[in-house]
């Protein structure tokens, strides 16, 4: 039965795929990533890792798949955010150590447990997933400063223990968490030890091999079938999660055509189910009062065609300086982006979510 | 035979189930596929199912546990059902604990480890050793409860269990998508595929009760299912029920229900037994979204958002907030007209439990409404008459029902599904469809549809037998006249037409005596000469002396068929009113003659308004007997839309036939007599008269019988 299901969803060449929307692949079903596992890699090699991106990018895959890579070195990898206090945290890690009880406080804890692990396995990768949640968590729990304390302490272990290594990862947000925490640390910086890398996007290739290998394995096919996928790829900007999540809808539908995924990406924007909106959420957090107001109105403009710096200074009120300003931050800030000398939305996913956006709110 | 529970498919046997279940196949298929590759090790979809309660989630997830019960692919995956009267969870432990218990449902000797810590990291981990090295599927049923049970503290631990034990693997049912689910702020936030159920189309509803009944046994019922009375009964439902199955389900039990009295009992039985049912789902809303309800329940139809913004005394914005959030739980629905979205309840019959319930508007008049939904205009009047045990004041009230303008949803829905199943070029549905239509509504259009149906079909002796034996009907009487004679013509021409001459003639024997005026004897005498040029048609020499005959009288038609003299036939166009011509020229059009000046001529002489919209509607069935008769395609069919088009083209005063559809259209939706307001008298009476389409459709319902 196993031989025949294997050969089944093998496609010239290729493992095809179904199209799971939020499930956790398997090593199998991930595509792409491979230079960025190798980079991980080559990182690891040297010193820890501060790996960051934003919700449903793709990071848990990206730690499946380093796992995998990292073979045979012992690994431990664990998603911590269900800890809300570094007692807690102590605690597992402390069982993920083989150890039982430990009747003392957390720091010294965590000390024992990674002791336990570095006996065993002094080149160990430990990976927590969800680093960032749990820190937040612990923050909110307002106990004294142990957040800080707990970053401060793991960085001392790290540095104590130079062989093996750590895996930090978190969404995007987890520059602006640990730039909090950062602020009360009053002695060292608790994650200068740490490389940071950021999971983007699938590469097109990728993303387009992705989606390829999902609607075979959906059996979705039409004869503009590349066009199609094309045009997929390149609306959600190689988002590997809005890949499967568009074709799985399509697979139900049992159609793949433009019109389809326009369809499916509509509904998808106007229901929230990607919750696009989130990032306009933040602008009246960026800006005053006014410069949020003309924040907002360049991004009704580029929503609709891109444009270049000149024009948006000329249409605005404000001096130069401040429209320069203004349109800096929506660019590093990742919503607009500068293609020679046209501004415009990072991805027409994003233009599309700012109008729908903006239809709701007026 | 295994009893249906409509309110706890859980119990149903695998058997009953599946004999019961429709439109979801692929789904369940779908989600299945997923758990047996979970079985074999790899990973698998965390599925939500979203739906209104009723829609059918406990029914599809019941059936998917017991297929992957019997699938030898799923033999190593365990399956842990959370069914959704798990009440009580107010954390993650409580969670887990029942995850612990569908898991071990034989025993509970693990209890014990929690007894002395109950923290979530215990809790997880009693529920990881547990689970050990299984591949396991949970069922959660009513997500959002749990969800809103565990808190955020408890998502961040559901989610951290989930990522930590990829040997667990989720299929979820909610009846509607969590909030929490779909905010980046949120640690489950795209964790589950979230599928929506949409509520189940006509067809779908009917497959579904003929299944119910031939589960009961009763194929009886499930043939009338079938029958354009069952039909139209199920279309009542489906406009109550809203698509929901549980409705369905309840409202089935007396589908053939026929003597009014016992009806009103059951209904009123059926509402008792759903109201619990709303009422719940009027509980599950916020205070706000009930005072929406309310005000749609009281205002009836379909609302504004302003208008609701304002009655409701809340902001646009709110009031849109919470619309949304209602149309997400299924509980309104909206429909865009250009700017405005105008929303409605849902399900009908909701209302109309709340309503009861509230004591706010006479029961009669819930009464009313449903009987009108059950029966359609043309078999009450029929009971009316034979039913004298109805009280005087409902029986007045439902007279003056079948008399109303207002639009009928179900004959909306069954005229739509008529002209589809002509596009389809699904004739026979297209018959079942169109006797439906004429049961609940009956006008002269319906008619014409049937007929042409009829004829599609080749049963053209059901339509003349029914015809027939009307006239023997001892209620012709004051208050129900006999049908416009124009009806007789256009059905004998259609009969004819297709060469069902003895038809055709019995019809016109039948006739003759109620019809009068030049023009429907035209039509009568003309035809009949149609069936005899038919019958010597293959004859070498014609009847000349029938013919002079003919041709003195002007019966055009016989003259034009036996010498194929269009010299005749402008001759005899010229003498009678234009739009009588039109039909004619149609035929012979049909047959290969050049008309087009003849057809030229005669619509120059439409003098006024009254005549040009005569000839348009001339044009317009004719479009729609060639399109019917011959296809969309056919060349004659094409050559007469482009001489009808040409024609009107020079003669603007005729009226377009797209015009009197909008408008006619419009009316039906609205009622509103102003939408005929450009439409000429002749068109509107057509459309309005009430006694004669009563008349009609009761004739017709007779033969459909």
């Amino acid at each position: 039965m196993f031989l025949s299901y294997d050969v089944s969803i093998v496609y010239e060449g290729f493992v095809i795929l179904k199209a799971k929307p939020g499930a956790a692949l398997t090593p199998m079903e991930i595509v792409g990533r491979d230079g960025l596992v190798a980079l991980l890699c080559e990182c690891l090699a040297h010193r820890s890792v501060l790996l960051s991106g934003e919700r449903r990018i793709g990071k848990t895959s990206v730690l499946t798949k380093l796992v995998d890579a990292l073979e045979p070195r012992r690994v431990i990898r664990e998603n911590v955010q269900a800890f809300a206090s570094p007692v807690q945290f102590a605690e597992a890690l402390g069982r993920w150590a083989g150890i039982e009880d430990l009747e003392v406080e957390w720091p010294s804890a965590i000390t024992l447990a990674l002791d336990t692990i570095e006996d065993e396995a002094p080149n160990a990768v430990i990976i927590w997933d969800e680093f960032t949640w749990m820190l937040k968590r612990i923050d909110e729990a307002h106990v004294q400063d142990e957040a800080v304390e707990l970053l401060l302490h793991l960085h001392r272990e790290r540095l104590d223990r130079p062989s093996l290594r750590f895996v930090l990862s978190g969404s995007i947000s987890i520059h602006t968490a640990i730039r909090r925490l950062r602020t009360r640390c009053t002695a060292k910086d608790p994650i200068s030890d740490l490389s940071e890398e950021i999971v983007r996007p699938l590469e097109a290739a990728s993303a387009l091999e992705l989606a390829h290998r999902i609607s075979k394995g959906e059996s979705l096919d039409a004869s503009n079938l590349d066009e199609v996928l094309e045009q997929l790829v390149h609306l959600v900007q190689g988002r590997p999660y809005y890949i499967h999540d568009v074709l799985s809808a399509c697979a139900r539908r049992g159609d793949v055509t433009i019109a389809t995924i326009d369809e499916i990406v509509d509904e998808r924007i106007s229901a929230d189910t990607w919750d696009l909106a989130d990032d306009f959420g933040r602008i009246q957090d960026m800006f005053d009062e006014s410069e949020g107001a003309a924040a907002v109105e360049i991004l009704d403009w580029v929503a609709e065609a891109p444009m270049t710096r000149r024009e948006i200074a000329s249409e605005l009120e404000h001096s130069d300086g401040v429209v320069q300003s203004i349109i800096e931050t929506l660019v590093r800030d990742e919503l607009l982006t500068e293609v020679e000398t046209d501004l415009s939305f990072r991805s027409g996913l994003r233009a599309r979510a700012w109008r729908h956006y903006r239809s709701r709110n007026s | 035979m295994s009893p249906i529970q409509s309110f706890s498919p859980s119990a149903m046997s695998a058997e009953v189930l599946e004999s019961i279940f429709v439109k979801r196949h692929g789904l369940v298929s779908r989600i299945q596929d997923q758990l047996r590759e979970h079985a074999a090790g790899k990973s698998a979809s965390n599925f939500l199912l979203v739906g209104p309660r009723g829609i059918g989630k406990t029914h599809l997830i019941s059936l998917l546990w017991h297929r992957v019960k019997a699938d030898e692919a799923c033999a190593d995956l365990r399956v842990a059902w959370l069914k959704e009267d798990e009440w009580g969870v107010a954390s993650y432990v409580d969670l887990v604990v029942r995850m612990l218990r569908a898991l071990h449902p034989e025993d509970d000797d693990w209890l014990d480890a929690l007894e002395d810590d109950a923290t979530p990291a215990n809790a997880t981990r009693l529920l990881e050793e547990m689970i050990g090295d299984h591949r396991v599927v949970f069922f959660l049923e009513n997500l959002d409860r749990l969800l809103d049970g565990i808190g955020s503290d408890g998502q961040h631990e559901l989610r951290a269990f989930a990522e930590n034990t990829p040997q667990a693997t989720f299929v979820a049912t909610s009846p509607a998508a969590p909030r929490v689910l779909s905010s980046r702020r949120h640690p489950l936030f795209g964790f589950f595929e979230r599928i929506r159920l949409e509520p189940l189309s006509f067809e779908e509803a009917c497959d579904l009760l003929v299944r119910l009944a031939r589960h009961h046994g009763d194929e009886a019922l499930a043939r009338f299912i079938t029958t354009p009375t069952g039909r139209s009964r199920v279309r009542a439902v489906d406009h109550l029920a809203g698509g929901s199955p549980r409705v369905y389900v309840v409202l089935s039990e007396f589908l053939t229900e026929d003597a009014l009295e016992q009806l009103v009992d059951s209904f009123i039985e059926a509402l008792d037994r759903l109201t619990p049912y709303y009422q719940a789902k009027m509980e599950s809303v916020s205070a706000q979204q009930r005072k929406i309800i309310e005000f749609l329940v009281d205002r009836k139809g379909r609302v504004r958002v302003a208008e609701i913004a304002k009655k409701c005394l809340m902001s646009p914005q709110v009031t849109s907030r919470q619309l949304k959030s209602l149309k997400d739980l299924g509980l309104v629905t909206v429909q865009s007209r250009g700017r405005n979205s105008l929303y409605e309840i849902a399900e009908p019959l909701m209302g109309m439990c709340l309503d009861v319930k509230s004591q706010r508007s006479e029961s009669v008049e819930l009464v009313v409404e449903i009987i009108r939904l059950w029966f359609g205009r043309v078999e009450l009047l029929t009971k009316l008459q034979n039913v004298e045990s109805i009280p005087e004041g409902l029986r007045a009230q439902l007279i003056e029902a079948t008399r109303s303008s207002k639009p009928s949803v179900v004959a909306d829905h069954a005229a739509k599904a008529v002209h589809a199943a002509f596009s389809a070029g699904d004739f026979p549905r297209a018959l079942d469809e169109a006797a439906e239509l004429v049961r609940v509504r009956g006008n002269l259009a319906d008619h014409i549809l049937l007929a042409t149906a009829h004829l599609t079909t080749g049963s053209t002796y059901a339509i003349l037998d029914g015809l027939e034996r009307s006239f023997d009907d001892p209620r012709w009487n004051d208050d129900f006249a006999p049908p416009h004679p124009a009806t007789f013509a256009v059905m004998a021409y259609l009969l004819a037409y297709a060469g069902a001459v003895d038809d055709a003639r019995r019809l016109l024997d039948t006739v003759r005596p109620v019809v009068e005026g030049h023009v429907e004897r035209f039509v009568e005498v003309g035809l009949a000469y149609l069936v005899s040029a038919e019958e010597s048609a293959d004859q070498a020499q014609p009847d000349m002396v029938a013919l002079d005959d003919a041709s003195v009288h002007g019966h055009w038609l016989a003259v034009f068929l036996a010498t194929e003299n269009y010299e005749a036939v402008a001759r005899w166009a010229a003498s009678v009113p234009p739009f009588v011509a039109v039909s004619p020229l149609a035929l012979i059009h049909a047959r290969g003659g050049d008309v087009r000046p003849i057809l030229e001529a005669t619509a120059s002489r439409a003098s006024d308004v009254e005549e040009a919209a005569r000839v348009g509607i001339g044009l317009l069935l004719e479009r729609y007997v060639l399109t019917t008769m011959f296809g969309a395609d056919d060349s004659r069919t094409k050559a007469w839309i482009q001489l009808e088009e040409d024609v009107q083209s020079r003669h603007p005063g005729i009226i377009v036939q797209g015009v009197i559809e909008g408008a006619v259209e419009r009316y039906a939706e609205t009622g509103d007599e102003s939408h005929l307001d450009g439409v000429p008298e002749v068109v509107r009476k057509l459309f309005t008269d009430q006694k004669m389409l009563a008349a009609l459709g009761r004739l017709v319902d007779r033969e459909a019988r």
